[in-house]
């Protein structure tokens, strides 16, 4: 067991130490995340070469302008295409995507071939697992970190961070064959995001510090303004996490809005598309768009709109390629390599084995639960198993979140004390711990941010880890606890003190939990633990009634407090050890529970963020916060996070050995799919 | 002594019985259900088989047709003079086969004690009879209808159309039994066994049954084994009646002999225990003592030994007495009987037993 | 009865389902945040005032009632975003299929069984279908399932999960490849069929017994009638009565297959769907499966006695009588 334990942990610090080096090249002494006045770091999913000049970018490979393979004439398509075209159903591949200007170039690291293999890939639900791999925004991460131009060419801003220009591609057009310009843009933003048309009030990202709303100006067809009344330095960052992508077809949901047809034209639009009602349509072909058939978009696959195979809701679905995606590679082919995805319904999360097994999926999660039935195989089926670290702080079911504003001011006084937080930290033999909860797959450690991710550091990955029980119970009596009659501590004041912990079903906090209080007997801190339903467990922390949680529903993960804080800032009432003062900020003073002291700098370090103008101090404001967290270790965790693994195909080609699993970096958006191939 | 054969003309005899035994293996022990009956039966002839319950009279009437339970283990020879191929030993058809099934119903016919649960409540009367019908005489539905109709008429059955579509729970009692006769009947049997058939019925209807019975019989010169535990029909119905005790045959005589003259202990109890009319109020109503004992691990000798009111221990109970042959046609199974001295018969026996010790 | 017992049974079932905390839109968003989304109060608020979850319970019944009266609208499904009626009738036709299927076999395969054993009690034949039926009863079908499952994948590389193979869903169903459609169904008819047989086989055998030792059993093998027929013709159709009382209940079986099984073969017939219904709290969609499922136990009563009364004359007649 522990010799597989550190051969895989071995390669995947090799893999990660490599990719931290080039980020470390790529970003150039420290700081990943770029959003500087004007650059944009080069495109290309390898490329390591620094940004080009002043926000535009022209169809490049790597930093030189070299003119890259491919002129207009050089474009070549997927054989399907060339058919459709000699029978005269399809333009020629020339007209259906961007010139050489504005085409965008993928740099795959294969070039790939055309095939008739298509993808296969499971799923329970339909949702965002179908559109997260294809999606495409105006901008996109890096592995870096880094946004870089995707639907829009680039971007200038303003001095002052008030005006943003983006510039679109020109030639660029809608699966459907329709323009994609401007309008597009701004009409997603004028009739769509404002009016609310999806169920979704208007994003933060749109939204200045003073509360203010962007305006969206068209300039040209391919260029438009966003706009603010007050500086918004971070817009695009925000964008790409917040929005991700901001436009939709015009000429599409001018058919269907009612603020375009009237409300009686809608509602019968609605029950004839099959929705209930004006809201649901709006809802799914505005917000869940790809998994609507007849929606256009600017994705590399399309969801069919052959009848038997549309149904997101149905057993069997297939996304078909788009003849007018707008991205080749550095040879000219058009992008995707490959023709088809077929999806196909199961009805629990565990089949998906018995599928990777039987060799009928291409790409597939997998389950450190069945690593050992999974490896054995491997060969024999055909597949390869990879692994994509986690943006996550450390292994969900192990982290423990104190309320910092538990109802009981004694607890609250007492969560608050760092004194108190290490005596928890230092009570668990970590390695212990992790080997009895992760057979020795995992290694123990403190909440911290992953390899990999900003703001890691290995001091902080080991702080508070070494196992020193006395230590503890000396911390706690320096806190004034009194050894009670029972074996357990007391408040100074002899007031019984018990660590009632929460957490929700399956959440694997019960084996944790069961380990973990053991240490902590040890140390005479008494503990209770109560599961319930994961709503349940929401209306009470909304309400403010736990004192603590183990395997919060809000776990610590980002890959930069900077780009997705909802976790470890206290933006609104959202995750558990924050508790009120998210409430608190939300409101703006009104309601919840002020903060003090560190707590209120971390808030305050925010507010400053969010004006800040400029990457130098951006990148100082985020190191401090990242110094708050690693100086009051707010979240306690006890182990690190498992990697995320996922069963490959061998004749998948370009698929990535290993990126970081995250939101931010939209899941397996970030393998770029439409630039792998089958090999023959 | 010798074993004597009844003795019979050798003509005429439909079904002559060889030392039948049935037993029936249990976990006690084996029962010894049956153990050597011998009878005959002639054409046209109505010979009643008399006992308790228990004795074993079902179980050999049903031998004959082979419809005992798969337990029963049958030893001994029934042999029958059938249509066609003489005298078959019909111990020696398989239960399960062609050629019993083609007596049964057709040349050997059955009717059961109680009508109700005799047919099958799921199918017309005229669907059951019919079935026999169709089965021995002709597969032409119309002619086969016919036929069970006629028969239908022929035991009385009034409206008998209609009743033809009926349902055996849309009969009565007497009229079932009606049905089942014509049932029996409808294929000219030679022989009939009727198996207690007016025990489940009331008195009036008894007699009219008893005297449709002996008008087919007439008419059809039929033979019937008649077995009932009721000694006024057997004197009503019976030629000749063999009585049965503890799977024996004890006594078998003319009717007129048993009721003058029985022989055999037993019988005499049963004629005695007969209520008769003349009879004192006062005087208690005789029975025999004792019950019918379980046929199991039977001790040797008679098997009346322990309710005999005229044992003489030492020999009743030591050796099995044999069917010994009184005047014509009347034999006994007794030590106390033909050419016996000193019996001390009981206060009950007739006057005319009596005169026979003498 | 039979309306107001319907309404009874949706009341019942629309209370139940209001029971556990939270409603539709709270698991709704605590699946969509674990993938990633983010909601607002103010989405969360929306949501709920979009599908009526902000009115009381009790209200939102009589509207739906309302509904389905005036307008035969049962509603939609939260999930699906879709009239109820549709998602029903999207799995209706292969339920049904499947269903008679495992009813067919279930019955053809018990009956015969039954009857042997009856005919040769305590034989080894007899204890051998005993086993195996008790085996088959007692066994969890989802674990025989996986059972089926492995030993298919291990011999023939296929583990045959779900009803359709990829080809066939890309397909379409047609002739050629409807032999492998009835392959697909081995496994699952053997699990939710076995289930069933059991008790089929005892009862079937218990009535035999009984039945061949009655008396018309008797008269009939008297009258010279092959064994084959009595069997057949007299005790069979007697002994099919108690079989034909527990069809009452399959009618509404028939109609939403069997949920746990159904999830573990990947089956796509209706059970999965009142399941994932039920767990979500989408209640009109869970509302009208249910309530369905009462109307067709009450119509599968009314077919069960006709078809009683056509085994059994004796029923027959007293209902003239009364």
């Amino acid at each position: 067991m522990k010799k597989k334990a550190s051969t895989s942990k071995k390669l995947a610090a090799v893999l990660l130490t490599a990719t931290m080096c080039m980020s470390a090249l790529a970003g150039c002494g420290g700081t990943p995340k770029d959003a500087s006045a004007g650059g944009n770091a080069a495109e290309g999913t390898e490329s390591t070469g620094a940004g080009s000049a002043q926000g535009t970018d022209t169809a490049e490979g790597s930093s030189s302008a070299e003119t890259q393979a491919g002129g207009a004439s050089d474009y070549s398509e997927a054989p399907m295409l060339a058919e459709l075209v000699s029978a005269g159903s399809l333009p020629a591949v020339e007209e259906r995507i961007p010139s050489a200007e504005g085409v965008m170039v993928e740099n795959v690291e294969q070039v790939g071939s055309y095939g008739d293999e298509n993808i296969k890939m499971v799923l329970t639900d339909a949702g965002w697992g179908t559109g997260k791999p294809i999606e495409q925004g105006l901008f996109r991460f890096n592995s870096e970190g880094e946004v870089e131009p995707n639907v829009a060419k680039g971007y200038d801003v303003n001095d002052d961070a008030t005006e943003y220009t983006i510039h679109l591609r020109e030639g660029m057009k809608w699966s459907d064959g329709v323009d994609f310009t401007a309008e597009d843009c701004v009409f997603f933003y004028d009739h769509m995001c404002v009016p609310e048309t999806f169920g979704k009030s208007l994003w933060d990202c749109f939204k200045a510090s003073d509360g203010s709303t962007a305006t969206f100006t068209k300039v040209d067809d391919y260029t438009f303004t966003v706009s603010f009344d007050v500086p918004k330095p971070n817009f695009i960052n925000e964008l790409c996490i917040n929005a991700k992508w901001c436009f939709a077809p015009k000429h599409y949901h001018e058919t269907i809005l009612p603020e375009f047809i009237g409300e009686e034209a809608a509602q019968a639009k609605a029950e004839e598309m099959g929705f209930a009602d004006v809201a649901t349509m709006g809802k799914e072909t505005g917000y869940y768009y790809w998994n609507v058939p007849g929606v256009p978009t600017l994705n590399p696959w399309v969801l069919s709109t052959e009848p038997g195979k549309s149904d997101v809701e149905g057993d069997y679905f297939e996304f078909v390629r788009n003849p007018y995606y707008w991205k080749v590679d550095q040879n000219g082919q058009q992008l995707p390599y490959v023709d088809k995805i077929e999806y196909t319904k199961i009805s629990d999360a565990s089949q998906v084995l018995i599928k990777t097994l039987a060799g009928e999926v291409t790409i597939a999660d997998a389950g450190w639960n069945d690593i050992e039935t999974l490896t054995e195989n491997a060969d024999s089926v055909g597949y390869h198993i990879v692994q994509w670290p986690s943006s996550s702080w450390g292994h969900a079911a192990s982290q423990l979140e104190l309320n910092q504003t538990a109802p009981d001011e004694d607890y609250r006084a007492l969560f608050q004390t760092r004194e108190f937080r290490q005596a928890l930290s230092i009570a668990v033999d970590r390695d212990e711990f992790a080997k009895l909860i992760s057979d020795g797959w995992q290694a123990g450690r403190q909440a911290s941010p992953a390899e990999g991710a900003l703001g890691y550091s290995e001091e902080w990955a080991t702080k508070w880890t070494e196992y020193d029980p006395d230590g503890a119970k000396a911390l706690l009596e320096g806190l004034g606890m009194v050894m009670g009659s029972d074996g357990y501590y007391d408040l100074a004041d002899g007031k019984d003190f018990v660590l009632n912990i929460l957490s929700y079903s399956d959440s694997g906090a019960d084996d944790t939990y069961q380990v973990l209080s053991n240490y902590w007997n040890a140390i005479g801190i008494k503990s209770t633990y109560k599961t319930m339903d994961k709503d349940t467990l929401n209306n009470n922390i909304v309400s403010n009634e736990y004192d603590a949680v183990l395997s919060p529903v809000a776990p610590a993960e980002t890959v930069s407090l900077g780009l997705r804080p909802d976790t470890l800032v206290p933006v609104r009432n959202y995750a558990e050890w924050y508790g009120e003062v998210g409430t608190w900020y939300a409101s703006g003073g009104t309601e919840g529970i002020a903060p003090e002291g560190d707590l209120l700098e971390l808030c305050n370090l925010y507010d400053q963020l969010k004006v800040a103008v400029g990457e130098e101090e951006r990148s100082e404001i985020i190191d401090k916060m990242y110094q708050l967290h690693e100086d009051n270790i707010w979240v306690i965790g006890y182990m690190e996070s498992a990697a995320i693994l996922f069963s490959v195909d061998n004749d998948f080609v370009n698929f990535p050995e290993t990126e970081m699993f995250s939101d931010e970096y939209r899941g397996l958006g970030i393998a770029h799919i439409d630039c792998c191939f089958f090999k023959k | 002594m010798e074993e004597k054969k009844i003795e019979n003309d050798g003509k005429d005899i439909v079904l002559d019985v060889r030392d039948l035994r049935i037993n029936i293996e249990m976990d006690e022990g084996t029962l010894t259900a049956v153990r050597g009956v011998n009878f005959s039966i002639k054409k046209g002839e109505t010979l009643g088989l008399v006992g308790e319950s228990g004795c074993g009279k079902s179980l050999t009437s049903k031998a004959i047709l082979g419809i005992n339970e798969k337990k029963c283990k049958t030893t001994g020879q029934i042999v029958f003079d059938t249509d066609g191929r003489g005298m078959v030993d019909l111990l020696s058809l398989s239960p399960k086969g062609k050629e019993i099934r083609q007596v049964r119903g057709k040349q050997i016919s059955m009717v059961f004690q109680e009508p109700m649960v005799a047919f099958s409540p799921l199918y017309t009367i005229g669907n059951q009879i019919n079935e026999c019908t169709r089965l021995h005489i002709t597969k032409d539905r119309k002619k086969s209808r016919e036929i069970s109709l006629e028969m239908m008429k022929k035991v009385g059955i009034a409206n008998a159309e209609k009743r033809y579509d009926q349902y055996p729970h849309e009969f009565s009692g007497g009229m079932l039994q009606r049905a089942l006769i014509a049932m029996a009947l409808v294929c000219n049997p030679k022989l009939l066994i009727a198996d207690e058939p007016t025990t489940a019925l009331d008195v009036t209807i008894q007699a009219q049954i008893l005297e449709l019975m002996k008008e087919l019989q007439k008419d059809l010169n039929m033979a019937i084994l008649f077995i009932t535990h009721d000694l006024g029909t057997v004197a009503a119905m019976c030629d000749r009646v063999a009585v049965m005790y503890l799977g024996k045959i004890v006594e078998i005589a003319p009717v007129k002999d048993i009721y003058a003259a029985p022989a055999h202990p037993y019988t005499q109890g049963l004629i005695g225990s007969v209520h008769k009319i003349g009879t004192k109020k006062e005087e208690r109503l005789f029975s025999i003592e004792g019950t019918v004992p379980l046929a199991l691990n039977l001790p040797p000798g008679c098997g009346f030994y322990e309710r005999c009111g005229k044992r003489i221990e030492g020999v009743c109970n030591v050796k099995e007495p044999e069917l010994t042959e009184l005047s014509d046609g009347h034999a006994v199974a007794c030590h106390l009987c033909g050419g016996c001295q000193g019996c001390a018969f009981g206060a009950n026996s007739g006057e005319e037993a009596k005169k026979d010790a003498e | 009865m039979f309306i107001p017992t319907i309404l009874i049974i949706s009341f019942v079932v629309f209370f139940i389902m209001q029971l556990p905390k939270g409603d539709y839109v709270s698991s709704y968003i605590a699946r969509m945040q674990a993938e990633g989304e983010v909601f607002t109060q103010e989405d969360i608020a929306a949501l709920r005032a979009q599908y009526g979850l902000d009115k009381n319970w009790v209200m939102r019944y009589f509207d739906w009632v309302f509904k389905i009266i005036t307008k035969g609208d049962f509603g939609y499904s939260f999930a699906y975003g879709r009239p109820v009626w549709s998602v029903i009738m999207d799995r209706l036709g292969i339920t049904i299929a499947v269903s008679l299927t495992i009813m067919a076999f279930t019955y053809l395969v018990s009956i015969p069984i039954g009857i042997y054993s009856a005919l040769h009690q305590y034989s080894p034949g007899d204890y051998i279908f005993t086993a195996i039926g008790f085996l088959g009863m007692a066994t969890p079908n989802f674990l025989l399932a996986i059972i089926l499952m492995y030993l298919s994948f291990t011999w023939t590389g296929d583990p045959l999960l779900g009803l359709f193979s990829n080809e066939m869903l890309q397909e379409g169903i047609h002739l050629y490849n409807f032999g492998e459609f009835l392959q697909r169904m081995i496994i699952p008819t053997i699990v939710i069929g076995t289930a069933g047989t059991c008790g089929v086989i005892r009862t079937v055998r218990a009535q035999m017994l009984d039945e061949l030792s009655r008396q018309y059993a008797l008269t009939a093998r008297a009258k010279g009638v092959s064994e084959a027929t009595i069997v057949y013709k007299y005790c069979l159709r007697a002994a099919l009565n108690p079989v034909a009382s527990g069809l009452a209940g399959s009618l509404s079986s028939i109609f939403s297959g069997s949920t746990i099984s159904a999830i573990v073969m990947n089956l796509s017939i209706q059970g999965p769907v009142l399941y994932e219904a039920l767990k979500t709290q989408d209640t009109y969609l869970a509302g009208t499966i249910l309530m369905t499922q009462a109307v067709l136990v009450v119509i599968g009563t009314l077919l069960s006695d006709i078809l009683l009364a056509w085994l059994d004359p004796r029923i027959r007649f007293e209902r003239k009588r009364s």
